[in-house]
C-alpha cells in the first residue's frame, strides 16, 4: 500500500473507501504516524493558502469599523440622573478640553517614509514619498520636504498648494511635479502643469517636462531627455531598446543619485528592455547586472560602473 | 477633573491598542476566514463584525489575557454559523472540516494564529520582490513547475531562472530573517 498516495489522496477528499480504512488504521497504529499525517496535511494547508492568498483594503476595512465603533458608542451615553449629566458634561468639557490641547501643540502632521509609500492629504492630493524621505504637513495645504516625493495636488485655484524644500518654495494649484531635495541641491521635475519656484528673490515659472536644479545661488532649467512625464506619474521606469548608457542615466536621475561612467568603449551597444515599478535602487542595479552583466558599485552618492558584457 | 482627564487617556489608550490589534491581525484574519466562507467580501464582513464586537465588549476583554486566540475564535465561529446557515457547505472543502469539524467550543491556539501571520508575511515578502523574481518564485515554489517548464512559459533559459530563484530566496531570507521555520518549508517545497 502506497501511503503517500493515499495520504494525498485523503487531503484532495478523493480516497475510496477500502484506502481510508487503511490509512485510519495506519493513523490509529502511533501518535507518530497522526502527528506525521497533521504535519503533511499542515504543509499541503500553508501552500494552498499562500496559492489563494486574498489581498484586502485595510484602510477601508478600519473606516468601516470606525464608523461603526462610533455610531455604537453614542447612544449608550443616555444619563439617568442628573449627577450622570453633570458627570458626562465634564466629561465632555474634559474631553475637548484634552484634544484641543493636543490639537495646540502638534498642529503639523509628520510623515517619515520607512518604505516608499502613498500618503492621501485631506484636501484630496496625493503624494508618493520615497523611502526614507520626510514630509511635514504645516497646515491645509502648506508641507515641507526632505527627500524625494511625487506629488499629485488636487486643484484649488482659491488656495495654492506650497511645497517648501532646502531650496527655496514651491507654488501651485493643482498639476503633478516631483521634488527630490537635500541640503546639497534641489531638483524640481514638472509632468503635469505649471510650478513656480521662488528661490532667493529669484522666480521662474517650469513647464511641463522640464527640470530644475538648484543648489547654492544657481537656477539651472533644462529639458532632460532622459526621463519622461510619464516615469515619475507611474512610479515606473520602463526602457525599451535603449542604450545601457541612458538606462543608468534615467536611473541616476531617478534615485537621485550621481553616475560615475568609467566605460572608455564609444560604442553602446547594450540594449535594454524592461521595466522597473516603485523598487529600490539595489533591487533596480541588480536586475540591471543580471541582464547585461554590469559590473558596479554604489558608493555613497554615486554608482561606478565599471564593465558590461552583453 | 484628573479623574476625568485620565478617563480620557485610557479611552485614546485603548483606541490605539485596538488599532494595533487591527493592524497585526486583519489581513490574516480575513484570509483565516475566506478559508471556511470561500468568499473573500464575506470573510471581510465577518472579520469587521468581530472588530466591532470586541470593541464593544473591551471592559470584559481586559480580564482575558489572549486577545489574539479570543479574536480567531469569534471568527471561525462566526464563519462556521454563516457558513451553516447559508447551507453554503458545498463549498467547505474535506480539509476544513478535517480542522474544524466538532471543536467549535475550543479556543485556537497561537499555532494556528502564529500560521496564518506567517503567511501573510511571506506574501507580503514575495510581493516586495522584483517583478521577475517573484513571478518566477511563485510559479516554482507555490505553483510548483519544474525549472525547465518555467523557462519555457517565461521564455528564459534555465540558467536564468536559477539565478531568480537565488535571487529570491536570498531577499527572502534577509526579509524573514526570524520566520526560520516557515522559511524552511517554503525553500523544500518540491
Amino acid at each position: 500500500m502506497n501511503f503517500k498516495h493515499s495520504i494525498i489522496k485523503y487531503i484532495t477528499g478523493s480516497e475510496a473507501a477500502e484506502e481510508k480504512a487503511a490509512l485510519d488504521d495506519w493513523k490509529a497504529d502511533s501518535e507518530e504516524n497522526l502527528a506525521a499525517l497533521k504535519n503533511i496535511v499542515d504543509m499541503q494547508q500553508q501552500v494552498s493558502i499562500l496559492k489563494n492568498y486574498q489581498e484586502v483594503d485595510t484602510s477601508r476595512a478600519w473606516a468601516n469599523i470606525e464608523q461603526k465603533i462610533q455610531q455604537n458608542d453614542a447612544p449608550k451615553q443616555k444619563p439617568n440622573y442628573i449627577l450622570k449629566i453633570a458627570a458626562s458634561l465634564l466629561f465632555i468639557i474634559a474631553a475637548i478640553f484634552v484634544f484641543n490641547k493636543i490639537n495646540e501643540g502638534n498642529n503639523s502632521v509628520e510623515y517619515l517614509a520607512t518604505t516608499n509609500k502613498t500618503i492621501d492629504l485631506q484636501d484630496g492630493s496625493h503624494i508618493w514619498m520615497q523611502k526614507n524621505s520626510k514630509l511635514n504637513q504645516t497646515s491645509y495645504r502648506n508641507v515641507s520636504l526632505d527627500g524625494q516625493a511625487y506629488f499629485d495636488i488636487a486643484k484649488d485655484p482659491k488656495t495654492p498648494f506650497e511645497v517648501s524644500t532646502h531650496h527655496g518654495k514651491i507654488t501651485v494649484l493643482g498639476t503633478e511635479f516631483n521634488i527630490i531635495t537635500s541640503k546639497d541641491k534641489t531638483q524640481i521635475y514638472v509632468s503635469e502643469g505649471k510650478v513656480k519656484v521662488e528661490y532667493a528673490g529669484k522666480k521662474q515659472i517650469l513647464e511641463v517636462s522640464q527640470m530644475i536644479t538648484i543648489s547654492e545661488n544657481e537656477m539651472a532649467v533644462a529639458s532632460s531627455p532622459f526621463i519622461k512625464p510619464v516615469h515619475w506619474k507611474n512610479k515606473i521606469l520602463s526602457f525599451e531598446n535603449n542604450n545601457l548608457r541612458y538606462v543608468l542615466e534615467s536611473v541616476a536621475i531617478y534615485y537621485n543619485i550621481q553616475l560615475d561612467w568609467q566605460i572608455k568603449a564609444k560604442e553602446d551597444q547594450c540594449k535594454i528592455n524592461t521595466v522597473f515599478k516603485d523598487e529600490t535602487l539595489e533591487d533596480v542595479m541588480i536586475e540591471l547586472a543580471l541582464i547585461s552583466g554590469l559590473v558596479y558599485e554604489i558608493k555613497g552618492k554615486t554608482i561606478i560602473v565599471k564593465s558590461y558584457k552583453c | 477633573l484628573l479623574l476625568i482627564v485620565c478617563e480620557v487617556e485610557t479611552l485614546i489608550l485603548d483606541k490605539i491598542a485596538f488599532k494595533t490589534l487591527f493592524d497585526d491581525h486583519y489581513r490574516p484574519l480575513c484570509n483565516f476566514a475566506y478559508r471556511i466562507t470561500g468568499d473573500i467580501d464575506q470573510a471581510e464582513d465577518i472579520v469587521q463584525d468581530v472588530y466591532v464586537k470586541l470593541w464593544n465588549n473591551k471592559e470584559m476583554l481586559q480580564k482575558d489575557k489572549n486577545v489574539r486566540s479570543f479574536i480567531y475564535t469569534m471568527v471561525r465561529n462566526h464563519a462556521l454559523e454563516i457558513v451553516r446557515r447559508e447551507g453554503i457547505g458545498a463549498r467547505i472543502n474535506k480539509e476544513i472540516l478535517y480542522l474544524h469539524t466538532e471543536e467549535t467550543e475550543d479556543m485556537i491556539d497561537d499555532e494556528e494564529i502564529e500560521k496564518y501571520r506567517l503567511i501573510d508575511k511571506i506574501y507580503v515578502s514575495i510581493r516586495q520582490l522584483p517583478p521577475k523574481c517573484g513571478e518566477v518564485f511563485t510559479l516554482s515554489k507555490v505553483n510548483g513547475l519544474t525549472y525547465t517548464q518555467i523557462a519555457e512559459r517565461l521564455d528564459i533559459s534555465v540558467k536564468t531562472v536559477e539565478n531568480h530563484i537565488g535571487k529570491a530566496l536570498k531577499l527572502l531570507r534577509e526579509m524573514l530573517a526570524e520566520s526560520t521555520v516557515i522559511f524552511i518549508i517554503i525553500t523544500t517545497i518540491p
